[in-house]
């Protein structure tokens, strides 16, 4: 049996959260964290709420703090998670949360929005398309897969202290991809925004980001290159 | 307008009116401020306007789970908060330091002074902490100047880089004991 | 509301920049009080390495590093845990406060040094 530790909160009866326990029987089979919810679900209680959809790491909806370290939970198998025989389930942390293990993204995109994440080119777009030689295509390898699940912006302090004001690993990591892009254009403007005491300059490499990044993606190294970036343009 | 991965607000609904409508208004309440791709007709997001589409902390009274006990931390993190604790502790230090300087260099008899208060057990505890939080703090930092150049920025580099730093401070902390006593 | 203004440089990039530098002096005068430490001291010896002029330069500059390097910390950290969000709506005034008074020390400290090497 799983001992399975779930945070709850319903904000029409609750006034503050708790943790409930359940008892999962799970066969003996190695399923993962997202089965195990889908099981309480399914036998033990049908309000637990939680946002999920296509279940293998695409959709980026699941993102969830899984004994401790945030994770996929549709990915994140028990045998690589649980220790003792012990599983505790907590929403993202950092956001408000809405109910149980759902929370409000609304910082994390508006975050994402800030920076822009669209092509911009003044020039006139060609008959077919813009081309790219295959060594810039490759300057976008580690920064385009990003699926914005939130995991690493709502695992780094900066971003709990500040989340008005500090980009966040995710957002900093999609303004490198539109930065190091061959066809945008606008990278004077988006550098200029970013040359603040926050925006960037929060970040101080404690790397919790790279750490819990379930597509194994580097925010870290990301901003490394914006402030190389800022660097090169104030000198 | 709508983010079909996060829409999915799970709730168990045998009636499927209720599903639907508990769907449009999940979609409604958490997706109306977000746009996701450049909408030229919108105004972009600055700092102004952030405040008006996220709601404002002070009258939020929604739970976060921000339970510090309860996250889990790489050692890169622990480095870190330590170089933080560290660095905080020296600007206090700082005033022990220039208080030794200033003695050290008034005169003669004022140097003999310091030297007889400096040999006390409690000030040579002091001294201890102060030169390993000193040495740690100058570690850390010298791991961030070397990540700046690129190196060790990966997970493993930080974490092998973190346990240097760790380890080099600890022997160093050791020396100094040797050295004071 | 957390701003920039209190910041030291304002920009984030000046301010990390400082940062690195200062600290690269700091470490470099850490580095040679403690070789000079490291044998038996005395006090001829000890007061005149601080009679000479680049000494005196090197200590005024570490003074300046330290006060710096201090403000773009003390800064952060501030700004991080002396908040709205953190502590509620006295948090504005807490942090004033605070850096008033890391700012009071830092240039107490500038002028003690100032006062130490040159009388």
């Amino acid at each position: 049996m799983l001992q399975v530790s779930l945070y709850r909160y319903n904000p029409e009866s609750d006034d503050a959260p708790h943790m409930e326990e359940f008892s999962v029987d799970t066969g003996g089979k190695d399923l993962m964290v997202l089965d195990v919810l889908e099981l309480i679900k399914a036998d033990y209680d049908g309000s637990v709420t939680y946002r999920r959809s296509c279940r293998e790491g695409v959709c980026g909806s699941d993102g969830l703090n899984i004994n401790g370290k945030n994770g996929l939970a549709c990915i994140t198998p028990l045998s690589e998670t649980v220790k003792g025989g012990k599983l505790v389930i907590r929403p993202l942390p950092g956001l408000p949360v809405i109910r149980d293990l759902v929370v409000d993204m609304s910082l994390f995109y508006a975050q994402y929005e800030k920076v822009q994440p669209y092509l911009q080119n003044a020039s006139p777009a060609p008959a077919i398309e813009r081309l790219q030689s295959p060594e810039e295509r490759a300057q976008l390898d580690g920064l385009y897969e990003c699926i914005l699940c939130a995991c690493c912006s709502t695992s780094c302090p900066s971003f709990w202290w500040n989340p008005d004001r500090f980009i966040g690993p995710a957002g900093l990591l999609q303004a490198y991809r539109f930065l190091a892009d061959s066809r945008d254009t606008a990278t004077e403007g988006r550098l200029a925004k970013l040359d603040d005491p926050f925006s960037v300059f929060r970040c101080h490499g404690i790397q919790n980001c790279v750490n819990v990044c379930p597509k194994g993606l580097n925010p870290t190294k990301a901003i490394g290159h914006i402030r190389t970036m800022l660097l090169n343009r104030a000198t | 307008m709508l983010t079909a991965g996060h829409v999915n607000f799970s709730v168990l609904g045998a009636d499927r009116q209720a599903l639907t409508n508990c769907n449009r208004l999940s979609a409604q309440l958490y997706c109306a401020p977000m746009r996701f791709w450049h909408r030229p007709d919108l105004p972009a997001v600055n700092e102004t306007n952030l405040r008006a589409i996220v709601r404002p902390t002070s009258k939020d009274t929604r739970p976060v789970n921000l339970d510090l006990g309860t996250i889990q931390l790489p050692v890169t993190a622990y480095a870190s908060i330590a170089h933080r604790v560290t660095g905080v502790l020296m600007f206090f230090a700082s005033f022990l330091l220039l208080w030794a300087l200033d003695r050290s260099l008034a005169s003669e008899a004022s140097f003999d002074a310091l030297s007889e208060v400096l040999s006390s057990p409690f000030a040579k505890v002091v001294m201890w902490g102060v030169a390993s939080a000193l040495t740690y703090h100058a570690l850390a930092g010298v791991k961030h100047l070397v990540m700046d150049t690129g190196v060790g920025e990966t997970m493993r580099g930080g974490v092998i880089g973190a346990r240097i730093v760790f380890s080099a401070a600890f022997t160093a902390a050791i020396l100094w004991g040797v050295a004071i006593w | 509301m957390v701003t920039s203004v209190t910041s030291f440089s304002r920009t984030g990039l000046s301010d990390w920049l400082i940062q690195r530098v200062t600290s690269i002096i700091l470490l470099a005068y850490f580095l040679l009080i403690a070789y000079q430490l490291m044998g038996s001291v005395d006090y001829t010896s000890w007061a005149r390495l601080f009679e000479q002029t680049w000494m005196k330069v090197f200590t005024l500059m570490a003074a300046l590093s330290l006060a710096a390097h201090s403000w773009i910390g003390l800064w952060s950290v501030f700004t991080d845990y002396l908040t709205e969000r953190m502590l509620g709506p006295k948090g504005n005034v807490i942090r004033l406060v605070c850096q008033l008074g890391a700012s009071l020390a830092l240039v107490g400290y500038v002028i003690w040094v100032v006062v130490i090497i040159w009388s």
